[in-house]
């Protein structure tokens, strides 16, 4: 494990409508077992939604997979999730998550986080972060 | 064993071990929003050269500290600082900018100007100018 520990994902001001703002991603996760994730919103004023999906990669960052989406709306909230890379799958067809979830089971050697939001917000932050075991 | 070599990762080791022996700890904070804010932090060794204290009006009596720090990006790449950054980010987002904070003696100074020194294409050292 090259790089474990705690890693941030998505750090920003929210405030004009996002569409599916691909955050810088992390790298040299290699043999990353599992990863806690934890997005805070701090919540201002105004707008409607945000999403924050993070995704991890099997090509180099070419192809990115979702694996947890977290939604938030008009109040601060902190949500979490947990995904490891050592359960038992069986053969799954892959589908990006369409609401609030996990894709557990499938962790490749980087994270990343995209964020898309609807409305205008103020005085809003979003932060999105991964402990990588 | 120290790096005398005349390149980037000579000049970033012969920093780092004298960090190691006279520098000091200090957090080097990114400050993201205004009334909601949320930090990144990266734990780091720094030499803070302080100077004068400032009067924050002229002749007045409060003053200001400011001082100069110098910083080695190794533990920056080490932690991967600051993390996922917006598309739209120009420039290095290693290279703090003004309004991020250091953490440094016990107290959050601003930081007023960032010099990035890069040789060869390599980020080899900061130098910040802090306020507070």
């Amino acid at each position: 494990m090259e790089n474990a520990g705690l890693h941030t994902l998505a750090s920003l001001p929210v405030t004009t409508a996002l569409t599916a703002s691909a955050q810088t991603a992390v790298t040299d996760l290699d043999s990353m077992t599992a990863t806690t994730i934890e997005a805070v919103l701090q919540y201002g004023s105004g707008g409607t939604s945000i999403d924050a999906v993070v995704q991890t990669s099997f090509d180099g960052g070419t192809v990115w997979l979702d694996v947890a989406r977290f939604s938030f709306t008009t109040a601060s909230a902190t949500k979490v999730a947990n995904l490891s890379g050592l359960l038992s799958k069986a053969v799954t067809t892959y589908a990006a998550l369409s609401g609030e979830g996990v894709l557990d089971g499938v962790l490749g050697d980087r994270l990343r986080a995209i964020v898309t939001s609807v409305g205008t917000y103020a005085e809003t932050t979003l932060a999105v972060r991964a402990a990588v075991r | 064993m120290t790096n005398w070599a005349d390149t980037p990762a000579g000049m970033i080791d012969r920093l780092d071990e004298a960090l190691s022996r006279r520098g000091e700890d200090a957090i080097l904070r990114r400050v993201v929003g205004t009334s909601n804010q949320q930090f990144v932090d990266v734990a780091i060794r720094v030499m803070i050269q302080e100077t004068t204290p400032e009067p924050m009006t002229p002749g007045g009596a409060v003053t200001q500290d400011r001082s100069m720090i110098i910083l080695s990006p190794t533990q920056i790449d080490a932690a991967g600082w600051p993390g996922g950054v917006p598309p739209n980010f120009i420039g290095d987002p290693r290279v703090p900018l003004k309004g991020y904070q250091m953490i440094a003696r016990g107290r959050a100074r601003n930081i007023e100007t960032v010099t990035a020194k890069v040789r060869g294409g390599t980020l080899v050292r900061l130098e910040l100018t802090v306020a507070g």
